[in-house]
């Protein structure tokens, strides 16, 4: 039997006069065993946060918008395996939109 | 809440980014115009150019020298079982040879042996046809090269990324414009153009399996038919065989292109029996042999008999192949992403086969456009997927998307910079914007009541089941019932329960909703009024196709009295049908 996950999401809304913070939420198994980390944010979104802000696109890691930082890795969220430990925040360095969005303006020119 | 909103204006506004409308702003750029490029995604990061698996299909017979427009014409029409619009086709196979090639002059790595392009021939295509690209596959490669041409033209060509266009405005029966919301900042934003491209794709999103981009909800079908457009051919939806079912973090991932048509991949059931003979060799109704949807509905009867593999699908092998062949093929290519995927988690296809199975995948039907990818509404265009009339009831396997974005594009480009000179902006009354405004922030106001994901994960689910490969009359009423509830029940009270205005995915997932609830509820309509099985369209309970009574196509069009759908006779100017 798998266990639930422990997700830890960098929040910040600019907009909100609210410091970032991160929220953690508690993923049973059919949100994450054996499903991408991009699968796992859509679970979270879907089931308990409906305010969560991130990109999706392809799913298939041609198009490159769900970059971001998993467990210390600029990775794409749909190339990467859901763990069971998972700390998930923005491409470093680039102003953030939302959440996990941030300004993509200047990658890859 | 006081609604304000900031107005942007230039000759030409394009609605969506892939190679459609990437190609249009070019072209329409490079002709004079000004143009506003907007987009639901990132440019070259989204929508389902960059899905695209294969090359471009082409007839610049250049590994054999029969091959020219005019076959490609006939196979194009062979394979849409004469339901395309072949003054429209005609055109544009014709036009398609100098557009593309434009791509090779900006740096797209086609694939060369010695001084010619390697073509290749997949199913449906009588000679070799389809330029395929170095280095991945044909879809990011191509949004790569418009999206640097784009760039480079940003005196002209202003872009808007991330933008949800919630209607276009129509003021007496002309599109002048558009109106939408910035997901970056909430804000409203009015585009006000002379002419409006469509170039948002297709409706592939309304199934439960799909190998498109999730941006693929088929709003530009929508726009269209709100602002009064015929749609045509909305019954014909293409499902693509080779999604890889199984293991899932690469679900969806389609098995190369080349592997299939080059080197004749197997695909075989859990007993080891290769199947598809069975189901292709009895008679015409499958349609061109080994075409996409005929495929998928034979894996979907083997797995309704309990042949199936353990994940619903087939398996596709290419394990019988010597070594050296596939590395040949490789080499060539070098488009096997996916393969080398399933290697890195222990799945070597040159030992095993790999599970897959059918994805909803294209939209033959979409916005009806005459020769020069005019609407029926004055002002508004339409280019690539979200069109209809090139593909009729199947499109030809590999490469046609592309060519018809980049050709379509080339086409309203050149309408759009006429226009551009000939008219006026049209003005748009501050009541009609007005009233807009309070409708699109209202699903942003309500706070408690039906997430627009909900609606959209049961609209796939409910498609999936009633209205997709295999269609009779007492599912597709079940299926049509369901949707009425929810147009009647859940709609209204669709709510976007975020608080900040800021990137709020459910605030666009309430359009998404409405959206695919009502295209659903097309494809439903027309596939009960189609009584025969043609193409991608195949009913168990009329599986013949019937030519005496439906080479028609069916439109439809928003009435007051809502929802009307009529037959027409299909434009066939060049050749007929064969009498069976």
């Amino acid at each position: 039997m798998s266990k639930n996950a422990i997700v830890k999401i960098y929040r910040f809304d600019p907009a909100s006069g609210e410091s970032e913070r991160y929220d953690t939420y508690e993923v049973p198994p059919e949100g994450w065993v054996g499903l991408r980390v991009l699968d796992t944010l859509k679970y979270i979104y879907e089931k308990f946060d409906s305010g969560l802000s991130f990109r999706e696109s392809c799913y298939q890691r041609l198009c490159g918008a769900c970059t971001m930082r998993i467990n210390n890795k600029t990775v794409l969220a749909c190339d990467v395996e859901s763990t069971e430990e998972m700390v998930i925040e923005p491409v470093p360095g680039k102003r953030i939109i939302k959440d996990l969005v941030v300004d993509l303006e200047n990658l890859e020119k | 809440m006081e609604l304000t909103y900031r107005q942007e204006i230039a000759d030409t506004l394009i609605i969506g980014c892939g190679a459609a409308g990437s190609f249009a702003a070019i072209e329409a750029a490079d002709n004079g115009a000004s143009v506003m490029l907007v987009s639901k995604g990132l440019l070259g990061k989204s929508g389902d150019t960059i899905m695209a698996g294969s090359g471009i299909q082409v007839a610049l017979g250049q590994m054999d020298e029969r091959d020219n427009p005019d076959v490609h014409f006939e196979d194009t029409i062979r394979a849409g079982a004469f339901l395309n619009n072949q003054k429209l086709v005609d055109r544009l196979v014709h036009l398609a040879p100098e557009q593309v090639l434009k791509l090779a002059t900006w740096g797209a790595p086609f694939v060369k042996m010695g001084d010619k392009f390697y073509q290749t021939a997949p199913p449906g295509s009588t000679y070799p046809r389809v330029l395929e690209l170095k280095g991945g596959r044909g879809g990011p490669q191509i949004s790569r090269v418009l999206r640097s041409e784009v760039l480079k033209r940003k005196a002209k060509i202003k872009i808007f990324e991330e933008i949800y266009i919630a209607n276009l405005l129509v003021v007496e029966g002309r599109v002048a414009g558009a109106i939408g919301f910035c997901m970056h900042d909430g804000q409203f934003i009015v585009f006000r153009a002379k002419t409006t491209i469509l170039a948002t794709g297709g409706c592939v999103q309304i199934y439960k399996e799909c190998d498109g981009s999730t941006e693929v909800t088929g709003d530009g079908v929508h726009m269209a038919y709100q602002a009064g457009a015929e749609l045509i051919d909305m019954e014909f939806q293409q499902f693509f065989p080779y999604a890889c079912y199984w293991p899932t973090l690469y679900r969806m991932a389609g098995f190369p292109c080349d592997f299939r048509y080059v080197l004749h991949a197997k695909l075989y059931n859990i007993e080891g029996e290769l199947f598809m003979d069975k189901y292709l060799q009895s008679s015409h109704e499958w349609g061109v042999s080994g075409l996409r949807t005929a495929t998928c509905r034979a894996i979907l009867l083997e797995n309704m008999k309990g042949r199936g593999s353990p994940h619903g699908g087939a398996y596709v092998d290419i394990s019988f192949l010597p070594e050296n062949l596939i590395a040949a093929q490789y080499e060539k290519t070098q488009k096997s992403r996916t393969i080398d995927d399933l290697l890195k988690i222990g799945i070597d296809v040159h030992k095993q086969a790999v599970e897959a199975g059918p994805a909803s995948h294209y939209t033959m039907g979409g916005v009806r456009v005459d020769i020069n990818c005019r609407t029926s509404v004055p002002g508004l265009y339409a280019a690539g997927e979200v069109a209809a009339g090139m593909d009729g009831a199947e499109r030809t396997d590999g490469g046609s998307a592309l060519m018809w974005c980049i050709t379509m594009g080339h086409v309203t480009a050149l309408e759009s910079v006429r226009l551009a000179k000939e008219t006026d902006l049209i003005e748009i009354n501050e009541k009609h914007i007005m009233a807009e405004l309070k409708r699109i922030n209202s699903l942003w106001e309500r706070k408690e009541g039906v997430r627009g994901s909900d609606i959209k994960n049961h609209i796939k689910n409910t498609m999936w089941e009633c209205c997709s490969l295999l269609r009779n009359e007492l599912k597709m009423k079940q299926g049509l019932e369901e949707i009425q509830r929810v147009q009647a029940e859940e709609l209204p009270k669709l709510c976007a329960p975020g608080t900040s205005r800021i990137f709020n995915k459910g605030w666009a997932d309430c359009f998404e909703a409405e959206v695919m609830t009502d295209i659903s509820e097309m494809v439903l309509k027309a596939a009960q009024m189609r009584k025969e099985s043609r193409g991608a369209h195949y009913r168990e309970d009329y599986p013949k196709q019937d030519d005496i009574n439906w080479l028609k196509n069916i439109v439809i069009k928003k009435e007051d009295s809502g929802m009307t759908l009529k037959s027409v006779p299909a434009v066939i100017t060049k050749m007929s049908p064969p009498k069976s």
